[in-house]
């Protein structure tokens, strides 16, 4: 509170105006003229006097922006006052109260807790720390008298280098750079170990201004950008300008901390938000990889088509064929995918059947089609189903493809349907006999051929008739062991067996047939025991000696056996018409005979069930023999099984 | 009276031993053959030919199928009639591939066997 009085508008004031006058409350500035008191803001009050002095009215300003020079510099201030006339007993007017009250507290605070509210209020939730940086200087820019200048550094992960996200007011050489903490400037790595703010006087050389005011100023304080809540680490820098025009008080160095305080949880949030999309991203990539590896991993060949019937996603399998065919026409170094069939050269009929099947699925339709396709290992049959993709909005967007190798599959149903062909013709040829035999006994009863009927004749018909049934039953049991044999359910019974033994009783059971055509057997054979299954080596023995006496041309038989270190060699030898040497390996097969298969009767099972005990038995065998020059049939035997799964 | 002569080629003994009986208690006389080429040579060889010849179309050696191709394209045997027996079911089939008078499914029927033998012999 003061007052001016007289012409000379002499300032008297009270202590509380001292800190208005500031430093010029010396011994002389007692009732000195006003004007030297307020020399800066002369030009603003004294329309003021004049206008009081003159219409007697009390004027005043609110809040008013001031710049004086109290404490040796010029200083930002604000103040609130009024001025009313004093009138002496005539009513003149004879000075002029004034009442100023210092609102710069409330001003500054005010403006800068505004600060502080837009930071809370916009520059939290942002997706990105770049935009959370970015977001922050546009607010801090709001307030240049606060904050001349200032640039965000955000340092990455393991703490080894800075990057400018934000700036203005000042440009520094390496902005939007990352810069190794080797190369911080010493301000910057006393902040990040002391986690606290750093003071620096002199701007470095490299930094230049780029506003207004900010020419003349010279020092920077740099915050720490501190994450509380994770051990308090540092994860960044925040370097601002200090305002010219005002002491860096407790007020101010309060408010740039709340201020750090503030950015800091913005580029948190900001961080947490970039590292949650970045493990959905991951997590989105992970499960495509994962999907894409499940779908390498499969034989089928699966694709999508464009409308244009171009590759969009071919797997592992489907790439292999597409190359295939490109290698074929000496094209292997192109691409496949987002081409089509046209481009690839597919063959004509097939791409006809092919692209209609894609448009078809186009309109929505699966559809299925036969496909025959080289592959590395020989031209292969497929099955392709296409099918529809849909979007959200139930539009076909795509076609899906898979392409089913079948060819196996196709194998396996003609191969089980001649089995089945074969073995109704062969299971008829006893039935056949013992029809035949059946009706013409009942023609005989019919027509009174009582002699026919003696008991003798009686016995030899029940004795032809279980001949009959006993070959029905072997025809049934070979059909039984090769399904047993391809399903792997073979069980081996070992027991100690005299291989000449063996052979012998075998011989007499055959004596009869053997007789009857004719046939004489030769044996060279020693008294060699080994751990087999006793019946499926009969099995073994009893077929190549069948087999000889029905290729054999009725001349004689040779049987050998000789041991070879830890195996039994057992041959069974005839003179009849041989096997063609491109037919050794074929004759072991499933359903194959010697000759082809419509010719011979018999179900063709034998050497394939042959085979397959011995190599149960670790063993296996092999044939000596060419076109009409007879064959020998050489199988090796481990003495003690070795028991190998088939 | 001669008996009629029938040539019998079947390749499983035991259907032949028991038609061999049938025919025979019918009062034919019965040559057989056990596959295709034996019964061309025993054509061949014969003083007389047979009225019919049964044949089985599964033997080793030489087939039926392969036989008829033979006998139609010998002109001393060709017209002789042939009557097919077989346990395949592709009658149609293999009815078109051989010049046969008729067709005996397996397993036969004495009947049937009777009938077609007294119908087909000439």
């Amino acid at each position: 509170m003061s007052v001016m009085w007289g012409e000379e508008h002499f300032h008297f004031y009270n202590d509380a105006a001292k800190t208005i006058i500031g430093g010029r409350d010396d011994d002389n500035a007692f009732g000195a003229p006003i004007r030297v008191h307020y020399e800066e803001v002369w030009e603003l009050i004294s329309p003021m006097f004049t206008s009081v002095l003159n219409s007697g009215l009390a004027t005043w300003v609110e809040d008013q922006y001031v710049l004086i020079s109290r404490n040796g510099f010029p200083e930002e201030a604000y103040m609130t006052w009024s001025y009313s006339p004093i009138r002496d007993a005539s009513g003149e007017i004879c000075g002029i109260n004034c009442v100023i009250i210092e609102t710069t507290s409330k001003v500054i605070g005010e403006r800068r807790l505004l600060m502080l509210q837009e930071l809370s209020k916009k520059a939290n939730g942002k997706l990105s720390i770049q935009s959370a940086c970015y977001e922050c200087i546009e607010i801090l820019k709001l307030n240049d008298s606060d904050i001349p200048f200032a640039a965000i550094r955000i340092l990455d992960k393991q703490k080894t280098s800075a990057k400018v996200m934000g700036i203005f007011g000042i440009k520094v050489p390496d902005r939007g750079l990352r810069e190794s903490s080797e190369n911080f400037h010493p301000a910057l790595i006393e902040c990040m170990n002391s986690k606290r703010p750093v003071f620096v006087n002199k701007l470095p050389e490299d930094v230049e201004a780029d506003g207004k005011n900010v020419e003349k100023i010279q020092s920077v304080y740099v915050l720490p950008l501190i994450d509380v809540n994770n051990k308090k680490s540092v994860i960044g820098f925040l370097s601002v300008g200090l305002n010219p025009k005002r002491p860096f008080d407790k007020e101010y160095e309060k408010f740039l901390d709340l201020l750090a305080d503030h950015i800091a949880i913005s580029i948190i949030s900001a961080s947490a938000h970039e590292d949650a999309l970045e493990n959905a991203a991951a997590q989105g990539r992970g499960e495509i990889h994962k999907l894409s590896q499940l779908l390498d991993a499969s034989p089928d060949h699966v694709f999508i088509f464009d409308k244009e019937g171009r590759y969009r996603y071919h797997n592992k399998a489907t790439a292999g064929a597409l190359q295939a065919n490109l290698e074929a026409q000496g094209r292997g170094h192109e691409p496949t995918l987002n081409r089509n069939g046209a481009e690839m050269n597919f063959e004509e009929s097939f791409l006809k059947r092919f692209m209609k099947a894609k448009d078809e699925a186009f309109e929505g339709r699966i559809s299925m089609i036969p496909v025959a396709f080289p592959s590395p290992i020989g031209v292969r049959d497929f099955e392709c189903i296409l099918s529809p993709m849909h979007d959200d909005n139930g539009q076909v967007v795509a076609v899906a493809g898979v392409t089913r190798d079948v060819t196996d599959l196709k194998q396996s149903i003609k191969v089980r349907d001649e089995f089945l062909s074969i073995a109704s013709h062969e299971l008829k040829t006893p039935l056949t006999t013992l029809m035949l035999t059946a009706q013409m006994r009942s023609r005989r009863l019919k027509k009174g051929i009582k002699d026919y009927f003696s008991e003798e004749k009686l016995e030899k018909m029940f004795k032809d008739d279980d001949n009959q049934f006993k070959r029905l039953n072997r025809l049934i049991d070979d059909m039984l062991d090769t399904s047993r044999i391809n399903a792997g359910r073979i069980d081996l019974e070992i027991e100690e067996v005299d291989i000449s033994q063996m052979i012998t009783e075998i011989l007499d059971r055959m004596s009869l047939h053997l007789d009857t055509i004719g046939i004489d057997v030769i044996l060279n054979v020693s008294s060699i025991k080994g751990m087999w299954d006793r019946y499926r080596i009969e099995q073994v023995i009893t077929n190549l000696i069948t087999n000889a006496i029905k290729y054999g041309n009725k001349k004689p038989i040779t049987i050998g056996t000789h041991i070879e270190g830890e195996n039994m060699i057992l041959s069974v030898a005839d003179q009849g018409i041989g096997i063609k040497k491109e037919d050794h390996k074929r004759i072991f097969q499933q359903f194959e005979r010697a000759i082809s298969s419509s010719t011979v009767s018999g179900l063709g099972l034998g050497l394939f069930i042959v085979d397959k005990i011995l190599k149960i038995h670790g063993g296996s065998i092999h044939v000596e023999s060419a076109d009409k020059k007879g064959s020998k049939f050489i199988v090796t035997l481990p003495l003690k099984t070795k028991l190998i799964n088939s | 009276m001669i008996n009629k002569k029938i040539l019998l080629v079947e390749d499983d003994q035991d259907i032949r031993e028991t038609l061999i009986e049938l025919l025979e208690g019918e009062g034919y006389e019965v040559v057989f053959a056990e596959n295709g080429q034996v019964g061309l040579d025993k054509l061949s060889q014969a003083a007389l030919l047979p009225n019919l010849i049964l044949l089985d179309l599964m033997m080793p050696i030489k087939d039926g199928f392969q036989f008829c191709a033979e006998k139609d394209a010998d002109p001393k045997i060709a017209h002789l009639p042939v009557v097919v027996m077989s346990a395949d079911g592709h009658i149609r089939e293999n009815q078109q591939r051989v010049n046969a008078r008729a067709y005996l499914k397996k397993p036969l029927d004495i009947y049937e066997i009777i009938d077609i033998v007294e119908k087909y012999c000439v």
